[in-house]
């Protein structure tokens, strides 16, 4: 079956699933599990993929204020990014090598939930973690691998459409920054890659299906 | 346990998770390249006469060093050319800073001390070698619980092929290597300032088993008198090789691995011989009081913890 035929299935079984358990209901949970999956864009190695794949899964705690239409959930998120391998010529010895990163994220934060129409909601998002890098360079000769702890901030803003009360669909676009000084990075540095890989930043665009209780 | 103490216990231990120490900061690195293209170079009366001086480009690197935290990995890379053909040389230096003396005067322990040395050009590679001879002092340290950390120091290494694969030998001499910012930036930085501010001379002892005295700390491994094997300075036969700081007059500072005086070095800082008023505060900084600091450290859990409290009286029925 190809990926029409498994989208329309899909489209179609919310679609009666929807009619068959009447509206989703506007009242909230206090629990959120939410899986994701998407594209993450690369801005601080200027040299390397630009466009990588991040998946992961959000756990949040939450509930609303008495009188005040937003929702408020302290979120915990767990992701992998692969940026993929990147083939570069060094530009001072024009040798070709060879660089992959991968990154495994760990942050918390706040999850603001505003509704906008009956099932929409606008979700905003802050917060921190430490993003755990795994990098590896590699030309004829020579092998350097090293993995890294970086303090990490993101912020992230997207829209959220409850199809029932235990069930979400979502499109997230967050960015994640290094929030702690750095000066650069080795790899960065061997390739002279813009600001020796100092100021690092990832920008995503993820899928997000959403598990309420 | 209750399903809210479950998650909050969750948050907690995830976000103390710590981050790695050490060095992670670009610098600089200044030798002089002895290529040999034919036999092995075995000791250090054997090398050739002629040299190339060199700036390369380096970073300092503990993650990547094979030491751990503790460790510094320094990759160094520098164009220069053979006969008119452009070449491309890297160095790996990976340093074992736990076992590494930091008086300047004593060389890093040979199993404290990994090197590579590989010269391309393109996908062509002309050398690549091991670590045949040669030593690495540490002039001048700086720890940072963060990656913030800065080194300073000399070396003389001679690297061979052992599998005979690539003939010849390649030599770095009178080599300094330097992180940017310096260790003496990084003192100033944290606020550990001079301990005598009016003090002019610069004193530094990386030229193995001599003193020398510079008014620029940034001079290198350039000892003040004849060096006849151009081994990194190492058996450095000056005639002023006195263990003394001449300048000024101030007696001492012999083991000072500081290129600025002794002040509030964090690494070495031994300052052991003759008392000089230029010597007399070698000590770290004052930590704040640890209450504050736990507080300090804490208060991301303290905040989550109230939240998560306060959110559960809003939402008691």
């Amino acid at each position: 079956m190809n990926a029409r035929r498994w989208t329309g299935l899909t489209v179609f079984l919310f679609s009666t699933g929807a009619g068959f358990f009447g509206q989703a209901e506007a009242r909230g949970t206090h629990f959120l599990v939410e899986p994701y999956t998407g594209m993450v864009f690369n801005q601080g190695f200027s040299r390397e993929n630009v466009v990588g794949l991040e998946s992961g899964a959000t756990i949040a705690v939450g509930g609303k204020l008495k009188g005040f239409p937003p929702r408020f959930y302290l979120y915990f998120r767990a992701s992998q990014l692969f940026m993929g391998e990147a083939d570069i010529r060094v530009p001072a010895s024009g040798a070709l090598c060879h660089v992959r990163r991968s990154y495994t994220g760990v942050v918390g934060g706040l999850r603001v939930v505003i509704p906008l129409l009956r099932h929409l909601r606008l979700n905003l998002e802050a917060g921190g973690g430490s993003l755990f890098s795994y990098n590896r360079y590699f030309e004829d000769g020579l092998n350097v691998e090293y993995q890294e702890d970086l303090v990490v901030a993101e912020l992230g803003a997207g829209l959220n459409w409850r199809m029932y009360r235990w069930l979400s669909l979502g499109l997230m676009y967050g960015y994640t920054f290094v929030a702690e000084e750095e000066r650069g990075d080795l790899i960065a540095t061997m390739l002279e890659e813009a600001d020796q890989g100092s100021s690092l930043g990832w920008s995503r665009l993820a899928v997000t299906l959403g598990f309420h209780f | 346990m209750t399903r809210t103490a479950k998650f909050t216990f969750l948050v907690v231990l995830l976000s103390s998770l710590d981050a790695a120490a050490g060095w992670d900061t670009p610098g600089s690195m200044r030798f002089d390249l002895v290529w040999e293209p034919d036999r092995v170079i075995s000791n250090w009366l054997d090398l050739p006469a002629e040299s190339t001086e060199l700036n390369a480009e380096a970073y300092f690197s503990s993650d990547a060093s094979q030491f751990g935290e503790q460790g510094v990995l320094m990759w160094a890379g520098f164009n220069f050319t053979v006969d008119g053909a452009p070449r491309y040389g890297i160095l790996l230096l990976d340093i074992d800073l736990t076992r590494a003396p930091i008086d300047g005067e004593t060389p890093v322990p040979a199993g404290a001390l990994r090197a590579e040395y590989l010269e391309k050009w393109q996908d062509q590679i002309f050398f690549s070698g091991e670590l045949l001879l040669g030593d690495v002092w540490i002039v001048d340290i700086f720890f940072h619980e963060d990656d913030a950390g800065a080194l300073e120091g000399d070396l003389a290494l001679i690297f061979a092929d052992p599998s005979n694969t690539y003939p010849g030998s390649r030599a770095l001499l009178r080599g300094r290597f330097a992180t940017y910012p310096a260790p003496s930036s990084q003192r100033r930085a944290a606020g550990l300032t001079d301990s005598n501010p009016n003090s002019t001379v610069h004193v530094s002892s990386s030229c193995s088993g001599d003193v020398y005295v510079a008014d620029d700390p940034g001079d290198g491994c350039d000892c003040g008198g004849d060096d006849p094997e151009t081994s990194g300075c190492e058996g450095d036969t000056s005639a002023d090789s006195s263990s003394v700081c001449e300048a000024g007059g101030s007696g001492g500072c012999e083991g000072d691995a500081g290129s600025s005086g002794c002040e509030g070095d964090s690494g070495s800082g031994s300052c052991d011989a003759g008392g000089s008023s230029d010597c007399a505060t070698a000590s770290r900084p004052r930590n704040a009081p640890a209450v504050l600091l736990g507080l300090q450290r804490f208060f991301p859990e303290f905040i989550i913890i109230g939240f998560i409290l306060f959110l559960k009286r809003r939402l008691r029925p």
